[in-house]
């Protein structure tokens, strides 16, 4: 048996395998859940970070199975893949601490925590897929995955926002199949290659690939939440903390994001995308979702609303970064996919935190958080920063690389967008972190003595604690082999030198 | 270093300074160590707060001196202005609220431009990322403003200044002097690493700059006349001086390529000259506000403002004189007008040190018995560098010597004699100004608190916009999506395109 193309059916069946075991698991089998939720994260590193190793040497791990005429169901670990898999299944871990930590107590976790793996399955599997065709196939796993996360509450507020996204979500899979189907009536659906697959096409049928471009982006618009599609993100913010975490940073969004990137550089590529003229309606679309997402988060009182807005802004920023075409953009959007996916699960742990312990849910009501809560505050500081761009974070680093890029590419206006979005960012998180270190403590509506040593339960607040470390290292250690700056100037390096 | 790069941030590199950087950085780490000692003993509340502002704005100006390249730099600028608003709120007064959210929407502000300004040098000079090798880089007016402008709104020369006279009086006396002293500074050390002497579009901009120089010179004296709270005046007196720190860079800037060096040497002169006697004047401020003055305490204070006032055997005296000297060597040497200009400064300068005085005697109200001896040890060591400093900068002695001279003496000696006969005209024979004139709320204020209430959390402003209509559309169009239109949409373009894929194939 050839290991090397196992390797990523594995990486998908290590979570897949314990999720299916959650569900059977009755409810207080504890220890045997939590066993089997961190044993299947602790085995899908080892082999992320054996692929990892193996593809930065230049090793190919192609997984094959016949499935429709003209396309095969393909797993292909190549850099960009890894990018998404390594930010799931490091971010994946983090939060199934802080899941295991903020459910203790609740009815149902069985069912939760087998949805949680199905969703993280979905999303590895969609990261390594190597065609459209088992791109869509996981894109619609992940939507049917998600929603019972989403509706776990069972509240009628959840319920309707359940609805809201499923309609959304599935509508979108539905324009994302039809794209799909249409490229694959035309040419099949061979693997992802970098500089695409269309060019022979581009004489005969150009009319036929911009609708498919168009359908293609509509469908993944709606999960990464581009302008006129991203209605059901700032709903589904009633989500369980670690869900909205997940939700945001990781699974839901970014997939949209990644599919993104995935259609314009390995399906369409660069030179398709620019003799069809289609590259400026993406970057006028990314622009404005960016400036439209933060001037509404400007306007929440709601704390995790704020974020979902905020967060609805800075995936475009992805999108953004690709849709420029240039490399030094390219990889600006790309270190931007796990540098945001890192900001905003800490801001979304804090957000929890602070509602888990002190009940706190709008945002006047977070008053001298920061003495009762000092290292969640901290956090929910770098955090912050982050999203503003401040040096020494992560989002400085992609911040400066999208911006030279769009000098680059040939979009000074583009500067303009992204100063914009910053000082938007500063007016929305400043008097947030204002009111949480200068102001004297308020009245938090439901303080709770989670823990007698920490401020609150240690599980809730290992992640965001990790969390806001790694966003200071990755702003600091940009250049070094392992961040994940380097990792995207590989990428772009591969990506960029087809021809 | 090249293994800096490979460890930190891409382009990451830090290097000893050498030459007048060397001094640049001695008399900052000088000013935070006196300031550090100072605020050891004489602030008791807040702590926390205090202390990490002060250590983390203490690295940040440190950090960009020492950074030679762009990344690095921005670092060091950007945590050293944001952490210095911890500084400022320190009192938690209202007064310094207010001027806390003025110094962070414009430190924000000019952030912002920065990071325009530096990513626009480096795409200029094809992704180069240390300092040095945007030097060759042609600058753009695009470029030229956005640096003037983010510096500048660090450096607080006149008409950056609005947030300056604010912040630094609402500071405690040690976080004023290291405001004052030190992080002003750090503006102009940008500008003068930034922006590369003997670029033509520069060369062309340098008159409008002297207008600038001195307007703020003028301005900064005339407001100062007009406060009568000593930290506004000494605050005041930092945008007039930095006026003149202003007119040494752009001497530097004009200067031909021979005297560049001896240029450059003069503003970093001129840069330690006021950090020393600006910082020991805020903690004299300080001090005399709440503690009881011994006698010698008031030599100490003398001392700064005779170097303010640049009398001879002090360091004002040499730096002035050099100054003046330039002046009349460089391409402004037609410019007749400028050694008048330079005098009615000195002489408004002199009106300031009077003004200043009178207000330190009058208001010397002790409510605290003695100074702790750590923080008159800080203070008296500032005061002594500050009076030695021709003696361990040997090569400020030419000047010194020159400055003593008769001529020197005489030149430097009427404005502050004349000064003192027109302030003591004004306070006992002139007519009194009238009160609206004392003390005026600057206008500032309310722009910050106008951009307040555009992101305060239900401020009115913000309940106005987008209208009620739009919102009810918004939620409308939402609901009509998810819950009537978009399966039968869906599947209506499924069977489009699949009558259309039928037609085709």
């Amino acid at each position: 048996m050839d290991w090397n193309s196992w390797l990523p059916v594995f990486i998908v069946l290590s979570s897949l395998l314990p999720g299916l075991l959650i569900f059977s698991l009755a409810e207080h089998r504890f220890a045997l859940r939590t066993t089997l939720n961190l044993g299947g994260v602790l085995v899908k590193l080892l082999l992320v970070a054996w692929m990892w190793q193996g593809v930065k040497a230049g090793e190919d791990y192609y997984f094959e199975l016949p499935f429709l005429p003209g396309g095969s169901f393909i797993l292909h670990g190549d850099a960009l893949s890894l990018q998404f898999v390594l930010l799931s299944s490091v971010l994946w871990l983090v939060t199934t601490l802080y899941a295991i930590g903020y459910l203790e107590g609740s009815p149902l976790r069985s069912r939760f925590f087998g949805y949680f793996s199905l969703c993280v399955s979905a999303t590895v599997g969609l990261a390594l897929s190597g065609n459209l065709i088992s791109f869509v196939l996981f894109y619609e796993l992940l939507t049917l995955a998600t929603f019972p996360l989403v509706v776990h509450r069972g509240t009628v507020e959840s319920l309707r926002a359940g609805r809201r996204y499923l309609a959304y979500t599935i509508s979108g899979g539905v324009v994302l199949m039809l794209g799909a189907a249409l490229l694959h009536s035309l040419t099949g659906s061979p693997v992802f290659m970098p500089g695409g697959y269309l060019s022979p096409l581009l004489a005969e049928h150009s009319g036929l690939l911009m609708l498919a471009f168009v359908l293609l982006i509509t469908g993944l618009g709606v999960k990464a939440a581009l302008l006129p599609l991203h209605g059901w993100l700032p709903e589904a913010m009633v989500a369980p903390a670690p869900v909205s975490a997940l939700l945001h940073a990781v699974a839901v969004v970014k997939a949209g994001a990644f599919g993104i990137v995935r259609v314009v550089y390995d399906v369409f590529g660069v030179d398709v995308m620019q003799q069809l003229d289609l590259t400026w309606p993406l970057v006028m679309l990314a622009s404005a979702t960016i400036l439209y997402g933060s001037w509404r988060a400007l306007q929440q009182q709601d704390l995790k609303r704020r974020l979902a807005y905020s967060t609805v802004s800075q995936v475009s920023y992805v999108t953004l970064g690709v849709a420029m075409l240039g490399p030094v953009a390219a990889v600006g959007g790309l270190v931007h996919l796990v540098h945001q996916g890192v900001m905003k699960i800490t801001l979304f742990f804090c957000a929890g935190n602070f509602a888990e312990t002190l009940g706190i849910h709008k945002i006047r009501e977070l008053n001298g958080v920061g003495r009762r809560m000092p290292l969640s505050s901290i956090a929910f500081t770098l955090g912050a920063c982050g999203m503003i761009g401040l040096p020494a974070t992560a989002g400085m680093i992609s911040k400066w690389y999208l911006a030279s890029g769009a000098l680059d590419a040939g979009y000074p206006l583009v500067l303009l967008v992204l100063l914009t979005s910053s000082a938007l960012n500063a007016m929305y998180f400043l008097p947030v972190i204002y009111r949480i270190w200068c102001l004297p403590a308020g009245d938090w509506p439901a303080p709770k003595q989670l823990s007698r040593r920490f401020e609150t339960h240690w599980m809730l607040l290992l992640p965001p604690v990790i969390t806001a470390v790694l966003i200071v290292l990755m702003g600091l250690l940009a250049g070094t082999d392992l961040s994940p700056l380097s990792w995207s100037k590989l990428i772009v390096e591969r990506e960029f030198s087809y021809d | 270093m090249t293994e800096l790069q490979t460890l930190l941030w891409p382009g990451a590199d830090f290097a000893v300074p050498e030459g007048p950087v060397a001094l640049w950085f001695g008399f900052t780490l000088l000013l935070w160590l006196c300031a550090g000692l100072y605020s050891f003993s004489t602030i008791n509340q807040r702590k926390v707060l205090y202390w990490s502002s002060f250590s983390l704005a203490m690295v940040g100006n440190l950090l960009l001196l020492l950074a030679q390249d762009v990344l690095g730099f921005y670092l060091g600028f950007a945590l050293m202005s944001l952490s210095a608003y911890g500084l400022v709120i320190h009192s938690g007064k209202g007064a310094a609220r207010r001027a806390g959210r003025l110094y962070l929407q414009l430190a924000i502000f000019g952030e912002l431009l920065l990071f325009a300004a530096l990513l626009l040098r480096v795409d200029a000079a094809d992704g180069a990322l240390a300092i040095s090798d945007l030097q060759a880089a042609a600058l753009t007016p695009l470029t030229l403003s956005l640096l003037l402008l983010g510096f500048g709104l660090k450096a607080g020369f006149f008409p950056l200044h609005i947030w300056l006279p604010q912040a630094h009086p609402a500071a405690p006396a040690p976080a004023s002097a290291v405001l004052s002293g030190a992080m002003i500074k750090a503006g102009l050390f940008g500008l003068w690493q930034f922006i590369p002497a003997g670029d033509g579009l520069l060369l062309l901009w340098l008159p409008w700059l002297l207008v600038l120089c001195f307007s703020s010179a003028f301005f900064g004296a005339l407001l100062a006349l007009l406060h009568r709270k000593t930290k506004v005046v000494l605050a005041y007196s930092s945008v007039s001086q930095m006026g003149y720190l202003l007119l040494a860079l752009v001497l530097y800037w004009s200067s031909p390529a021979d005297y560049q060096a001896q240029a450059a040497w003069l503003l970093v002169w001129y840069a330690c000259h006021h950090a020393l006697l600006k910082s020991a004047l805020f903690l004299a401020a300080g001090t005399a506000s709440s503690y009881r003055l011994q006698s010698w305490h008031w030599l100490a204070l003398l001392w700064p403002l005779v170097s303010l006032t640049a009398l001879p055997l002090s360091s004002g005296a040499a730096v002035k004189y050099g100054l003046k000297q330039e002046l009349g060597q460089g391409i402004f040497a037609n410019w007749s007008l400028l050694p008048g200009l330079l005098t009615i400064g000195a002489l408004s300068t002199a009106l300031l040190a009077w003004h200043l005085l009178a207000l330190l005697r009058e208001q010397h109200q002790p409510t605290k018995p003695k100074l702790p001896s750590t923080a008159s040890f800080s203070w008296l060591v500032l005061v002594l560098a500050s009076l030695s400093m021709p003696w361990w900068l040997t090569q400020l002695q030419p000047l010194w010597w020159q400055a003593l001279q008769p001529a020197g003496i005489l030149a430097a000696g009427w404005p502050v004699l004349l000064a003192a006969g027109l302030y003591w005209w004004w306070q006992h024979g002139g007519r009194p100004l009238p009160a609206s004139w004392q003390d005026p709320v600057s206008p500032a204020l309310g722009w910050s608190l106008w951009l307040k209430s555009c992101y305060q959390t239900q401020s009115s402003r913000q309940q106005a916009w987008p209208p009620p209509q739009w919102r009810k559309q918004e939620r409308r169009a939402n609901r009509w999506l998810t819950q009537q239109a978009l399966l039968p949409l869906a599947s209506s373009t499924l069977l489009a395109v699949i009558l259309l894929l039928w037609l085709l194939s």
